[in-house]
């Protein structure tokens, strides 16, 4: 069960947020303002997470106090009104999400549930991708809502990735290119294979100039030396709704896409 | 003549709440159940108005508000919360709902009734932007 603490005075706030994210995991929420009271809950309870309420100056006195006691490593989230724009909170706390009050409430539920992912360890910290466990979450989620989408496996290669050992630098480059062309997608990564998939409703050849034009960023981004990139693409609109199925169908397309070559997109037949 | 279909999560609270509703203006249906109220709401006849009372402590409103806004044929429909100040107070510093108004156990019937006949017609949205636009008039009045 995941845990979190909430440093906030207002009555009634912890239970509504328990229910709110109660509707789809299991979360406690517990309720803490005082110094010794949220020590206290941290030592025996271990939240992994701490929603601090920024408008009540208490709370934020509370919070500080726990960023300079070295016994914690705290992972914060933050509310309030106009959180977004109170940049000494985000310079001295560097919260894992800011949430403006008054909030959606799927809006609130997918970042606590995405803040819960990278305490987890499901996301990876330098990428912002998500790991195997995480990618598999999310879109198990995606897909139980029977939500449309094109599913798409990519392989990112080049000459230099094999004299190298560490995560090249020109590989995330391409990843940050790819992030912000494909926004709103569910992207992981496993060494140089991503698997993704991109909510739309869009025809296939809509798709498939969208991946090229993509893969066409990403070659741009990394820069030299070359690197290539193939992808295969499978969609919910003509394979159904089992992620193992779409995985497994994108594999075979980007065998396929290999085959004709370097920098291809195919769809699996 | 309003319809409204009235939901809680225990018939002791559905109880406490018809009160407010026994008068001709209305015709309501009553249900403690999520599901019932939802397939009510998705048939093809809906009430007009949703109306949720939630007593204190009382589980299930969150889960009722999420798919009634997720379901395409319930997404409209304007939905009434009767509660506790306390609630209330989340209600409206914390949570952002579409189409709905958040009023207190102690709402005078007459004027809830004036509210109902308006959401009718118009949905909340409506009568909030109108409430919004009368607050701004008035604190502009306080400054000067």
């Amino acid at each position: 069960m995941r845990k979190l603490l909430l440093m906030d005075e207002t009555a009634g706030a912890a239970d509504a947020i328990e229910e709110i994210l109660n509707i789809e995991w299991e979360c406690k929420v517990i309720r803490a303002v005082g110094k010794f009271e949220t020590e206290n809950v941290i030592l025996k309870e271990n939240p992994a997470l701490v929603i601090v309420n920024s408008d009540l100056p208490d709370c934020m006195k509370y919070a500080e106090n726990l960023l300079g006691n070295k016994k914690f490593s705290v992972k914060y989230v933050f509310i309030g009104k106009n959180v977004k724009q109170s940049k000494a909170v985000l310079k001295k706390f560097f919260p894992l999400a800011e949430i403006d009050l008054p909030f959606d409430i799927n809006d609130f539920r997918e970042k606590i549930d995405e803040a819960f992912l990278y305490t987890e360890g499901q996301v990876d910290e330098i990428t912002g991708l998500y790991k195997k466990r995480g990618f598999d979450y999310k879109l198990k989620k995606q897909l139980d809502k029977k939500k449309s989408g094109t599913f798409f496996c990519m392989t990112l290669d080049a000459y230099s990735f094999a004299e190298n050992s560490a995560p090249p630098y020109q590989l995330q480059l391409a990843i940050f290119a790819m992030k912000s062309k494909l926004e709103g997608a569910i992207i992981g990564a496993d060494a140089n294979v991503i698997t993704g998939f991109i909510p739309s409703e869009k025809p296939r050849e809509e798709m498939l100039a969208l991946l090229d034009d993509t893969i066409k960023t990403m070659r741009e981004a990394a820069g030299e030396p070359e690197i290539f990139i193939s992808a295969g693409v499978s969609d919910t609109q003509t394979e159904g709704f089992n992620a193992e199925d779409l995985l497994l169908y994108a594999d075979k397309a980007l065998a396929v896409s290999k085959d004709y070559g370097k920098n291809n997109v195919k769809y699996y037949r | 003549m309003t319809s409204l279909l009235l939901i809680s999560d225990n018939s002791e609270n559905l109880n406490v709440a018809w009160r407010h509703f026994c008068y001709k203006e209305y015709s309501a249906g009553a249900t403690i159940s999520i599901d019932s109220a939802m397939e009510r709401l998705r048939s093809e006849n809906p009430p007009q108005i949703a109306v949720y009372y939630r007593a204190a402590k009382g589980k299930g409103f969150f889960d009722f508000y999420s798919r009634l806004r997720e379901d395409p044929a319930t997404q409209n429909i304007p939905l009434l919360v009767l509660t506790d100040l306390e609630f209330q107070k989340v209600l409206s510093e914390y949570i952002k709902l579409k189409n709905a108004m958040v009023l207190g156990i102690s709402v005078d019937d007459r004027r809830l009734m004036d509210i109902m006949r308006s959401a009718a017609r118009n949905g909340f949205e409506k009568i909030q932007n109108r409430v919004s636009i009368f607050d701004r008039a008035a604190e502009k009045r306080k400054r000067l």
